[in-house]
């Protein structure tokens, strides 16, 4: 069985893991000792190599996937070992030993491939366009068109067209994100690309920012504008 | 412009925002010039929809007029045109647009992918209604940008008065959406849960429909007086101080109602032990709907029947009757209203005189208001149905 844990997926865990340690090592029981500054470490550098790894999440891309999995591996069996080395005992051991146990279960959770439970490759999705065949097809051909629909240019051109049972428009199969697809799929058929980005809002919280949108705000892209 | 927005949970203010602008070619921007506060709301107001943002901008049931048109829109719509909008937001071209199955739009909704990993598709986008359906910006503004325009803005008749207008949006749609798709037809009878606008309106149009009698469920008293006097029910049931299941089996001769419907959805109340476990569950986000109208429809309702959902629910449900809905026969019907197929029909009904929706507009507030207003309508303090407010006037 594949393990269940994508590198999207990862990728937020290894975000949220690094935040929360650093957080914890704050917490009045572990300021200043020994497992407290151990977590710290391990928060940080967990952030670190996590920005340059290449996956989704990832910001400088040049830490290969595996490669993370096998520092995280290393990094856990460290954390777990350092009270021992350091000749520690009480909480000093125990918590860096119950996290690096935590961090092992999540590399032995984790697709090497980087494939399961969000992550992975763009496979092969599909979507129905009430459209004929022909005219998605020259849709398709038009660079101005993909450089709408996909305008991080992840389009790739792999795809395949297939009539829709019952008279229902045309099947794209293909190799691309679901964002992409979707966004060609509200051109061919409503003419523009939905979008709430820019809309009015009052105060946003500290939050807002990091919660995941696929609204890339299509304003210019749709021409619109009075 | 001012706005109301959401703050967190059970939190609302009334903020200084931008105004919204035009983006796309088939926008219309509307002066809001009435709208109201939706039982759905009070589940984003309470927390119990995920993908809220703090500043979101609430409301999804409204009209305006018409103030600026995108090049698209000016086709089918004019500056300084009366509309009433659905608060769905459509693209008209789709699969399931083009077979009047508006709520289900394929294009409408800018980020499915969140509805798509919980439901496994997306529904059509929402204003005012969470990230899930596309973080719109809402009603409860002095102006909004209307996505889709020429297919979501009805024109309203002349002589048509304001508040009776702003119901045919979304609660008077939903009521007879809820009526329609159970296939309510002459000489039924209907049990409605929930004696709320939707509920009231559901009411309404059963009779509007056919149906011989029509049995309004609900626990206060002021609103299934209204129930009997402007909505057209025959019979009531305070579910407070009977069995629901056994009263009406025995006022339907044992038969059980032919149509049951839901107008009250995931946040329903309900005493005793039952009304425990659910509350704890929910708490627990073990759950995230208290299910206890579905439950007895599904029990109540007569082999062969239709259960109609309108009332809204999110994700989960615990102790669902699933062995009596299938043993019964029962039809189950859902979906969020297709606002834009219903609008035209119940602005006929409203224009010929057979109903008057304004009759539940029981309050009207200033944006300014946005809490009071708000809790008003969640606690039904003074007899509140429905607050409304007049941000353009």
């Amino acid at each position: 069985m594949r393990p269940p844990i994508g590198s999207r997926l990862h990728g937020a865990l290894d975000y949220l893991t690094g935040t929360k340690l650093i957080a914890a090592s704050f917490l009045p029981v572990l300021r200043g000792t020994f497992a407290g500054k151990a977590l710290r470490a391990a928060g940080a550098g967990h952030i670190g190599y996590s920005l340059m790894t290449n996956y989704e999440l990832g910001a400088v891309k040049v830490l290969p996937y595996k490669a993370h999995l096998a520092v995280d591996a290393a990094g856990a069996m460290g954390l777990a070992a350092a009270p021992y080395l350091a000749g520690r005992d009480g909480l000093d051991r125990w918590v860096p030993v119950g996290v690096g146990v935590y961090e092992l279960g999540a590399v032995l959770l984790s697709d090497p491939q980087g494939k399961g439970l969000g992550g992975g490759e763009p496979g092969w999705r599909a979507v129905t366009v009430e459209r004929p065949e022909a005219d998605v097809r020259s849709f398709l051909g038009d660079p101005e068109m993909v450089a709408r629909f996909s305008p991080d240019n992840s389009w790739i051109g792999e795809f395949r067209l297939r009539e829709a049972p019952g008279g229902r428009g045309t099947e794209l199969h293909a190799k691309a994100s679901a964002a992409d697809l979707r966004r060609a799929k509200q051109l061919l058929e409503a003419g523009e690309m939905a979008t709430a980005a820019g809309g009015p809002a009052g105060r946003r919280g500290p939050l807002s920012a990091m919660l995941p949108t696929r609204d890339t705000g299509a304003a210019a892209a749709n021409g619109g504008g009075g | 412009m001012k706005a109301i927005v959401w703050a967190g949970p059970n939190r609302v203010t009334c903020e200084e925002v931008p105004d919204p602008s035009i983006v796309n070619p088939r926008d219309a921007i509307l002066k809001v010039t009435a709208t109201t506060v939706c039982g759905s709301d009070l589940h984003l107001y309470d927390g119990y929809i995920p993908a809220m943002q703090r500043g979101d901008v609430l409301g999804h049931e409204f009209i305006g007029e018409v103030v600026e048109l995108g090049p698209q829109a000016r086709a089918s719509l004019a500056v300084g045109d009366r509309v009433c909008v659905a608060p769905m937001i459509s693209c008209g071209s789709c699969f399931f647009c083009n077979q009047d199955l508006y709520s289900l739009c394929d294009n409408g909704n800018p980020d499915a992918e969140i509805p798509e990993a919980l439901w496994g598709h997306s529904p059509c986008g929402i204003f005012g209604y969470s990230h899930m359906t596309g973080g719109y910006a809402g009603s409860h503004a002095e102006y909004i940008r209307v996505p889709f325009a020429d297919v979501g803005a009805k024109k309203i008749p002349e002589g048509i008065a304001d508040t009776s207008a702003l119901f045919c949006s979304d609660a008077f749609a939903t009521g007879y959406f809820a009526a329609d798709i159970a296939d309510v037809k002459g000489g039924d009878v209907v049990a409605v849960w929930g004696a709320g606008a939707v509920g009231l309106f559901a009411m309404t149009s059963a009779r509007l429909l056919g149906a011989e009698r029509v049995i309004a469920i609900d626990r206060f008293s002021d609103r299934l007086r209204l129930a009997r006097e402007q909505a057209g029910a025959t019979d009531t049931i305070d579910y407070k101080a009977m069995d629901v299941v056994e009263h009406l089996k025995e006022m339907t001769g044992g038969r059980g109602p032919d149509v049951c419907i839901d107008a009250v959805g995931m946040e329903a109340h309900h005493g005793g032990a039952q009304g425990l476990y659910d509350r704890t569950k929910q708490a627990l986000r073990l759950e995230s709907e208290r299910p206890y109208v579905m439950r007895e429809a599904i029990m109540a309702c007569r082999k062969g029947g239709t259960i109609s959902m309108a009332g809204v629910y999110g994700a989960f449900v615990d102790k669902f009757p699933l062995g009596a809905l299938m043993n019964k026969g029962l039809q189950l019907r859902t979906g969020q209203v297709h606002a834009q197929h219903y609008i035209p029909r119940l602005l006929e009904h409203v224009e010929r005189g057979d109903v008057d929706p304004a009759f539940v507009a029981t309050h009207e507030m200033g944006l300014d208001q946005a809490q009071t207003a708000y809790q008003t309508f969640k606690q039904k303090n003074d007899e509140c149905v429905r607050v409304v407010f007049r941000p353009a006037a």
